[in-house]
């Protein structure tokens, strides 16, 4: 009789012998058990025609043109490999950032372009050439409240200082004048800083150099003469050949004004101010006490001038006499 | 005592070759290997899940993998038991996912024709039946009965009996393909056999 504790291990101990895995001795005690317990020679038959059945199933065959299709789906990995970037996941991830770019490109730039234009129109100072539209002269430079149609602006031919500009002057008494600028260039000991002057046509032309304070005086002198000049206007250069501000009928007070500045950026703005201001109205000639738009006082402090800046050779006036 | 065909033994060699030329980049050995063994993988697949539309799938993901990775393959062990490693891995994680058939399905009501099908089984399993094995199977309801009594066994313990009794890989084969120990596979083998012969005596 079979004891059903020792069921398990004798189901093995079945298994085993029926596929030959018992050793010699075991597998002979295991034939002699089953010859003398027609149970177990029952259970044995009973595996053994279980296994049988189970190795006679049909094969089942594989469907045709698999072969094919394991080399096709091979193919179709080893191209995709070829281009681990274009994943799904990847190549949206890239879709997504360019539609994001392009979102927030298109967001800012109309805000850029506004932006622009309020600065043209109420900044300090217009956009350099190139940065809107060419500049309003065509790509000449700075130049605000310019009347239209006026000649280009004066270059100074020296080389830039701290203050450097181009005094136009039109007068018909330009014998008087030239008397007038030549004394107080002597007197304002500038002669030996100036060259001579040039005369070209119904142009002489003076280059004031020297430092700012003896340029100033020299613009203090010359306010006897002003009043033989028809006109006045100055173009102020920045440290760029391509910033340039123009005033038109600019007085003395003005100009000394400029000279006055402690920075290109200041004298620049403080240019484009007068310039502002003259094309409102006119200012020039001005007699005495006519309207002088205040000294600007910067904020931020007095400029602090090292003791050898009395004499720094820090001003460039180009003075040009023209017959009307 | 019937020994199970075993076919591996006569190829060990033509294997041998075939892969060293795979990995050499050989297409027409590799050709060669998977129409040689895409029947044996694909019918120990559908025994395994029952389910052709699956099987021909893993079929192809296990050859995919075979040829994806027949350059790590160093013969520690023969390409058979590899290849069949990577199969019955495949099936096994595709049958964990997959709900199993409910024990209960297989004691529906018979239907006649499977109702006589299954009184020849319960003779040929009871030794009462002079039935052929091979005959008996023909038979389509039978063959459907022992398939569905096969699906009801835990995954582990069908894949072994479908190693061993279907298959026809020694202990050690399937060791190796299981990547367990031989005493694991012979108590897995005794239980599943006990648990089909269970199973079918329900049935029939």
């Amino acid at each position: 009789m079979i004891n059903e504790d020792d069921k398990p291990s004798l189901d093995e101990l079945l298994s085993d012998y029926l596929d030959g895995q018992l050793s010699e001795r075991r597998h002979n005690e295991i034939k002699r058990m089953v010859g003398h317990d027609p149970e177990l020679a029952a259970r044995l038959d009973a595996l053994a025609r279980q296994r049988d059945l189970l190795q006679a199933m049909p094969v089942e065959k594989a469907p045709s043109g698999l072969a094919q299709d394991i080399l096709a789906c091979l193919e179709r990995r080893f191209i995709l490999e070829q281009y681990p970037k274009i994943t799904r996941t990847s190549a949206g991830a890239k879709q997504l950032f360019a539609r994001r770019v392009v979102t927030a490109a298109a967001i800012l730039l109309p805000i850029g372009v506004l932006a622009l234009v309020l600065w043209q129109i109420l900044g300090p100072f217009p956009l350099p050439d190139g940065w809107f539209g060419g500049g309003r002269n065509g790509g000449q430079g700075l130049v605000l409240d310019a009347p239209a149609g006026s000649d280009p602006l004066p270059v100074p031919t020296v080389p830039y200082a701290r203050f450097s500009a181009v005094l136009e002057l039109q007068t018909d008494q330009t014998r008087a004048l030239r008397g007038h600028l030549e004394k107080v260039i002597f007197t304002n000991g500038l002669q030996e800083l100036c060259p001579p002057p040039r005369h070209e046509g119904a142009t002489w032309t003076y280059v004031i150099r020297g430092p700012s304070a003896r340029v100033g005086a020299l613009l203090d002198d010359l306010r006897d003469a002003w009043s033989l000049c028809g006109g006045a206007n100055l173009t102020l250069h920045g440290p760029e050949v391509t910033q340039a501000v123009r005033i038109d009928r600019v007085t003395i007070g003005q100009i000394q004004g400029l000279l006055a500045q402690p920075s290109d950026l200041q004298r620049l703005w403080t240019a484009e101010r007068f310039a502002r201001l003259n094309a409102v109205g006119p200012v020039f000639p001005p007699a005495d006490g006519a309207v002088e738009p205040a000294k600007p006082v910067l904020a931020g402090g007095h400029e602090i001038r090292d003791p050898g800046a009395e004499d720094q050779v820090d001003a460039s006036l180009v003075i040009l006499l023209k017959r009307p | 005592m019937t020994t199970p065909v075993r076919q591996s033994e006569n190829i060990v060699l033509d294997d041998a070759v075939l892969v060293e030329r795979c990995q050499k980049g050989d297409a027409s050995a590799m050709h060669r290997l998977i129409v040689r063994y895409q029947d044996r993988i694909y019918n120990v697949i559908h025994k395994i899940c029952q389910n052709r539309d699956d099987a021909a799938e893993l079929t192809q993901e296990t050859f995919v993998k075979f040829i994806e990775n027949i350059e790590s393959f160093r013969g520690h062990s023969t390409f058979y038991t590899w290849l069949f490693r990577i199969a019955v891995n495949l099936t096994y994680n595709h049958c964990r996912r997959r709900v199993r058939l409910p024990m209960q399905s297989i004691h529906a009501p018979l239907r006649p024709e499977q109702a006589e099908a299954a009184g020849r089984l319960e003779a040929y399993l009871a030794g009462q039946g002079g039935d052929d094995p091979v005959q008996l199977v023909q038979d389509r309801e039978i063959g459907q009965i022992v398939l569905r009594s096969l699906a009801c066994l835990p995954d582990d313990q069908r894949i072994v009996l479908v190693l061993r009794d279907m298959e026809g890989m020694t202990y050690a084969e399937i060791a190796e393909a299981l990547d367990v120990e031989l005493g694991t596979v012979k108590s897995r083998l005794s239980r599943a056999r006990a648990a089909l012969r269970d199973i079918l005596k329900s049935v029939v």
